[in-house]
């Protein structure tokens, strides 16, 4: 509807900032929120000299019945937990692979979606040569990655077909070998009309595909891959996928430990999280680029002859920034959310390394004779999301030159 | 208008085959295998034996030739029986747990919906007043709490704290009741009785599953009417003299509330897809339980049958919502 | 005003209570819900909850007792040597071949008032030999035989005989009137099929063909006919079961109507729910799969227990333990030595498994020294105990060749010269708080002696794959594997775990249950002995035998054995659990005789004699 930032030159954007920067410095929940969340961050650095316990450490000794499940008291600020550990300083450690999570899922989720999102926005409508057949004929472009593609797309397109041969006679050779042998039925008549058709359906297709060009419009691709990524109900595809990724026999698995060691886990939910974090990003700077990509800045650009990549990311991304720093903003508390989700399912990330998920699932056992355990999590929660969300709210405002204050 | 329809129509069908597809492919990718927990349980059995059982459940052929035999029977009208349960799958997702689900998801919609949509207008109108910074902050609040600690908490609540400090009832701690319509039907219970025990026992879960929804469509709403409220025409209708109510019911109304249209159709496959982490927390045996414990013990026949479904309701409610955004805005015409 | 609420709460919560000896009604809470019913072949996969639920509306040939012994149910008298109902002879390749003579009692009739009778037998044996059929046991109904000799008499046959064949109910009794005609209307079905193509499809109509007499739709529409002293009546899905008595059994007690008239099992997954059902009164008893041992010792159930329920804990034959890694082919069990027995020794005298019994448990769940719990009619008491002796371990170690590092860790220096620290994986099922938690108690002992654990927990589903259990050869977890093993007395008398050849390797294929590859060539040969020998007096003692070369070896590291709690209402009589009641320790010993003392029911079996009362 309208547009969505003015073009601005790279040398006056720092104005924009500091611009930006003296809105917000007007928003006050906004303010409080961003201190509330620089003293989450310095509390999860700093947390080895802040924790009065080592949040490992059990008891030992006589009467550790006693040790476990301590309420609050003075010398264990939250309580002590199901195994006499210190709640608080759990806590502290709990939040820096909490935050960790939150900020490298959003920033990767983002970075994600700012690249398929200009992709998918730049070339909308400018479709790009896919597909040159062996004998097609074709325009001149003999660049080494083109050709590698060239003849990497041959030998995928007839694997492909050749793979769609093999399972429809998979499917069709019992009832078909019957039916040579006499035995006719529906069954056998159909899956040979079936097989007929698969195999005469593959050799056409093989044969226009020595000849065929296809061009392919990425716009669509990527809008279609969002279209299908929505059909998936989320929470149980990414348990799936992280039962997958965590899966020690599988290659994946044993490659994600092999190259992360124990940060596997945190490597792992983080990939998860981004799987369905980079849309909303992609679809907001698809729109962005939609626009921007029409004004003369551009078109200038394109004229000088400056390759498509530099105008993507040198001058249509700055502009398409602020939008793109508040759903990051936003994506932080998404993904602690989610990842206290995944946890609460026994899916997120194991003991005995804490994070305010894993804390909560356990505390969630012991809830009605130990309640001082699921409070201090969850609270955790819900004030840092609550901050990024009210950050995210100020930055909104003081980024889009839309708004008056 | 026609031609889209049945252009979008047709894009459906190769989404919901690549759908199906990932969601089999996802299911089968899964470590392990549901009849582990057998072989571990009988040491005894030998190999050929084992082998036997495979074949018995179908895990012996490749995947691509599951699926195909699989989508042979489902264009076929026949989803299977669930390994688990034994049961026809499609009597399992849409007799037995849909109903239960849809009841939860619909009441809490239709709750959040007629709080939301009064309070986003009053929030708009009153903008910056104190009624709107506390309902803007209360709305954050429930935007930024994970409804599983929601959950929990209210339990605690009102099953253990509320009850034992002041010698109230308490609420039913999960689950449902053992009462259903046909036993009213039959006589066994009054009308009256089965609403008490559906109410008490739907009242968390339904508040749980409500805020976040709530939280997040008052804000949307709020913000929708002020950008109406803003625009030039509500302001020559105000400068000529038209009431504040007539302006606000009659011309701002209509078009704030064509997002929020947008919105509710958006979310009407979640209603079925059910809400698995409040069923988890309230032990509530509906859709979302039940699709995630057939991924997790890979009862194929039901996990298909419950997501291939879900994902033809997001294809369709996305197509509606764009239908219907058309028709409440004339400003919008598609070919 | 806080007395005159507590009162209040007393008083409503007693309300509750009381319901269950007015209407002569038990209510019973379970966190886990049967799938099916009737499914006695366990073509569906075997539950717990399933076999608890179909004690109350099914009864066997035999029944166990709860001093886990054989009494006859539908049988006039169980086989015996001395009775001559039982005959062993020698088959040609030197393995035995035994024949049990059994004659059906003339007064037993299904609720309809069907008869019971051999053909039912038959039916069911047909059944269990029917190609394609998903039987759980197949090694079982293989070596079985089933002839009819009349309508009340007929012969059972295991060929080759195993001792743990002798300690159960042959074969279950299933209707024959009622299924035989939809079976023949299933077998018509399959017979249009192809074996080999449509395995997977045939497999699926010969589970519904269980499903459609035994599912909740079935059984509120009354589709079958049972032979236990209650019959099933309604089920609600996801809420609640409920029993009737079945007036046709055939073992009621005189005065019936001083014992129970209806059972309702309430369905509450989450145990925390179920915790707060308990307390409330809503349930008055609790199943064997019902809230966790922590629950059960927590101030909300103890403190409310005086004068409402009691509290009892069954020792289980479940026993947690630690396998060990010892396929000496890979690296990391090489460097740790984990193949030779000092290392394991070291690794059990550094675990405080008192305290941690204590401290977790209270001490309700009794350490364990070998693998047979004692309540097995096989337990030696004498067995090498390792108590906790950090010093001892550190002897060990440093004997060795292990000394302390900077870091207080274990290392020291491998032939070929390089430096390994003592870093020990440890997996376990992610998700079991109860097992994680005493993971954690373990890691912590072990770092004090200087080894260092690392955790790797997944969730059931992986851990238990065959591909990650199975492959301990191919490294797929390098040190100690924590998880129970749940016995019945059957399977204890197979001991096939921890046999040398049992060891899953690349030969075998993968298959066997010794999955760390312990060998003790001693072990073995006792083994065989042992279950060859069908006289159990005779094979008593090389059983026992055995445990003792278990613990001087330390094939694995017993830990614990688990122990049930079982939440039960004052008034409550005869619900009684023990550790092998009915095979697997459900409760209750005989259900027809449960029932509220307030309504005259007497008291026959004491649960003081197998559990101990908390207090």
């Amino acid at each position: 509807m309208q547009t969505v930032a003015k073009p601005r030159a790279p040398a006056g954007s720092e104005t924009l900032w500091r611009l930006a920067w003296r809105r917000l410095r007007k928003h006050k929940l906004a303010m409080l929120s961003l201190s509330v969340l620089a003293i989450l961050i310095l509390v999860a650095i700093f947390a080895p000299y802040l924790a009065p316990h080592d949040p490992v450490a059990q008891p030992r000794g006589a009467g550790l019945r006693a040790m476990y499940f301590q309420p609050p008291s003075q010398t264990h600020w939250l309580g002590t937990d199901d195994l006499g550990r210190d709640v608080f300083s759990r806590l502290l450690y709990g939040s820096r692979v909490s935050l960790l999570v939150g900020f490298l899922a959003a920033f990767s989720s983002v970075l994600v979606g700012t690249i398929m999102g200009s992709i998918a926005g730049f070339y909308s409508g400018r479709p790009l040569r896919f597909y040159v057949g062996p004998f097609a004929r074709q325009d001149v472009d003999w660049s080494f990655p083109f050709v590698l593609w060239r003849v990497l797309s041959w030998v995928l397109i007839y694997a492909a077909l050749f793979f769609v041969v093999q399972i429809a006679w998979t499917l069709a050779e019992r009832p078909v070998r019957a039916g040579l042998a006499g035995e006719w039925s529906p069954n056998a008549l159909a899956s040979t009309i079936g097989l007929v058709a698969a195999v005469a359906f593959a050799a056409f297709a093989a044969w226009r595909a020595l000849f065929s060009r296809v061009r392919l419009d990425l716009d669509i691709v990527i809008s279609r891959l969002i279209d299908f990524m929505l059909t998936l109900p989320g929470l149980p595809i990414l348990l799936v996928l992280s039962a997958i990724l965590r899966d020690p026999r599988s290659g994946i698995g044993q490659w994600m430990y092999g190259t992360f060691g124990t940060a596997s886990s945190v490597v792992i939910i983080v990939m998860i999280l981004v799987i369905f974090g980079w849309i909303p990003t992609a679809r907001l700077v698809r729109a962005a680029f939609l626009s921007l990509r029409e004004q003369e800045f551009t078109m200038a650009a394109q004229a000088l002859g400056t390759s498509n990549t530099k105008i993507m990311f040198r001058h249509l991304v700055p502009n398409a920034m602020a939008p793109i720093i508040v759903e990051g903003t936003l994506q932080v508390g998404i993904a602690i959310l989610v990842e206290a989700g995944l946890s609460f399912l026994g899916f997120g990330i194991q003991p005995p390394v804490s994070t305010w998920g894993n804390m909560l699932t356990n505390a969630q056992t012991y809830i009605f004779f130990a309640p001082w355990l699921a409070i201090p999590p969850g609270l955790m929660i819900v004030i840092t999301v609550l901050s990024i969300n009210f950050l995210g709210d100020g930055l909104r405002d003081a980024l889009d030159p839309r708004r008056k204050q | 208008m026609f031609n889209y329809i049945l252009r979008r129509l047709g894009q459906m069908l190769p989404l919901l085959f690549l759908a199906s597809v990932a969601i089999f492919t996802l299911v089968s990718l899964q470590p392990g295998d549901p009849l582990d927990e057998l072989r571990m349980q009988n040491p005894m059995m030998t190999p050929e034996q084992f082998e036997a059982l495979r074949r018995a459940h179908g895990l012996d052929q490749p995947i691509h030739v599951r699926y195909f035999k699989w989508l042979g029977r489902a264009v076929n009208g026949d989803l299977g029986r669930s390994r688990t349960y034994g049961v026809p799958a499609a009597e399992f997702i849409f007799e037995q747990r849909l109903p239960r689900t849809l009841v939860l998801t619909i009441t809490s919609l239709t709750i959040a919906l007629l709080i939301a949509i009064p309070v986003g207008i009053f929030t708009a109108v009153r903008q910056y007043s104190a009624g709107d910074y506390t309902i803007t902050f209360l709305s954050f609040v429930g935007l930024s709490t994970p409804n599983f600690f929601l959950g929990i908490i209210l339990l605690y609540l009102f099953v253990i704290f509320i009850p034992e400090t002041f010698g109230v009832r308490a609420l039913p701690p999960g689950g449902i009741p053992d009462l259903m319509w046909s036993d009213v039907q039959v006589g066994r219970a009054t009308a009256g009785e089965f609403i008490r025990q559906w109410a008490t026992h739907l009242v968390l879960p339904v508040f749980t599953l409500a805020t976040g929804s709530m939280a997040a469509w008052t804000r949307f709403m709020r913000a929708s009417m002020l950008e109406v409220l803003n625009q030039d025409y509500v302001r020559t209708a105000r400068s000529k003299g038209v009431s504040e109510r007539k302006v606000l019911y009659k011309h701002a109304l209509r078009n704030g509330l064509i997002p929020i249209i947008t919105l509710v159709g958006l979310s009407m496959p979640a209603l079925f897809n059910g809400a698995l982490l409040t069923e988890t927390v309230f032990s509530y045996p509906g859709m979302g339980r039940a699709i995630f414990d057939s991924l997790v013990g890979k009862d194929y026949n039901v996990a298909m049958a419950a997501l291939v479904f879900i994902a033809i309701l997001v294809v369709f409610f996305n197509l509606v919502a764009d239908i219907l955004y058309a028709v409440v805005d004339p400003r919008i015409r598609y070919d | 005003m806080y007395r005159f609420v507590t009162t209040l709460v007393l008083a409503l919560a007693l309300g509750f209570a009381f319901a269950g000896p007015q209407d002569n009604s038990l209510t019973v809470g379970t966190s886990q819900e049967p799938v099916v019913l009737g499914d006695l072949l366990n073509v569906l996969g075997s539950m717990a909850i399933a076999s608890e639920v179909e004690l109350w509306n099914y009864v066997g040939l035999y029944r166990i007792d709860l001093d886990a012994e054989l009494e006859p149910e539908l049988v006039t008298e169980v086989a015996t040597v001395e009775n001559g109902r039982l005959v062993i002879t020698e088959l040609p390749d030197g393995a035995q071949e035994v024949e049990a003579t059994l004659t059906l009692r003339d007064d037993i009739v299904w609720s309809d008032g069907h008869p019971i009778t051999t053909d039912d037998v038959a039916f069911v044996y047909e059944l269990s030999q029917t190609p394609g059929m998903s039987l759980s046991s197949p090694d079982y109904y293989a070596r079985l035989g089933v002839e009819v000799i009349d309508e009340r008499e007929f012969v059972v046959t295991w060929s080759p005989a195993q001792s743990s064949d002798l300690v159960g109910s042959p074969i279950p009794v299933l209707p024959a009137h009622v299924m035989r005609p939809v079976w023949d209307d299933v077998q018509s079905t399959v017979a249009g099929l192809d074996p080999e193509v449509d395995a997977a499809r045939i497999g699926e109509i010969y589970r519904g063909f269980f499903t459609d007499f035994g599912s909740p739709a079935a059984i509120n529409e009354g589709r079958t006919v049972y032979n236990g002293p209650f019959m099933p009546v309604r089920w609600t899905p996801g809420s609640a079961l409920r029993l009737e008595r079945n007036p046709n059994y055939h073992l009621h007690p005189e005065n019936q109507d001083a014992y129970l008239r209806s059972v309702e099992y309430r369905f509450i997954t989450d145990t925390n729910a179920l915790l707060f059902a308990i307390v409330s009164g809503a349930v008055d008893v609790t199943s064997s799969v019902s809230i966790t041992f922590d629950q059960a010792l927590s101030p909300q159930i103890t403190a409310r227990a005086v004068d409402r329920y009691d509290i009892w804990f069954v020792p289980s034959a479940t026993w947690e333990h630690l396998d060990i890694n010892q396929f000496s082919h890979l690296q990391q069990v090489s460097d740790l030595m984990l193949d030779d027995v000092r290392t394991r020794r070291a690794i059990i005298h550094g675990i405080d498994r008192q305290s941690m019994s204590e401290a977790l448990f209270d001490g309700l769940q009794p350490v364990s020294h070998a693998n047979v719990s004692p309540f097995d009619f096989t337990y030696n008491p004498d067995v090498r105990q390792y108590a906790y002796d950090p010093e001892q371990s550190v002897a060990y170690l440093e004997e060795l060749g292990w000394s302390r590092g900077a870091d207080g860790i274990m290392q020291r220096t491998t032939e070929d010269g390089r430096t390994v620290r003592f870093e020990l994986e440890f997996v376990t099922t992610a998700g079991n708080a109860v097992r994680e938690r005493q993971q954690q108690f373990i890691a912590e002992d072990l770092r004090q002696v200087g080894i260092e654990v690392r955790i790797n927990n997944a969730p059931a589903s992986v851990v238990f794959a065959p591909d990650f259990l199975s492959r301990a050869y191919d490294g797929a977890w390098t040190g100690m594997f924590m998880f129970a093993w749940v016995s019945s007395q059957a399977s204890v008398l197979n001991a096939a775990g921890y046999l040398c050849r049992n060891a899953p390797t690349p030969e075998n294929d993968f298959a066997g249950q010794n999955l760390g590859g312990a060998c003790s060539p001693e072990f073995d040969e006792l083994r065989d002995q042992a279950v060859a020998e069908l006289d159990l007096d005779l094979a008593v003692p090389i059983y026992q035998e055995m445990q003792a070369v278990f613990a001087e070896e330390l094939l694995a590291i017993p830990l614990i054995f688990r122990s049930n709690p079982f939440v039960v209402t004052q008034g409550v009589v005869n619900y009684v659990a023990s550790t092998f009641n009915q095979g697997y320790g459900y409760p209750p010993a005989a259900p027809e005789l449960v029932g509220w003392v307030q309504n005259g029911a007497e008291q026959v079996f004491d649960q003081a004699d197998y559990g101990e009362l908390y207090e």
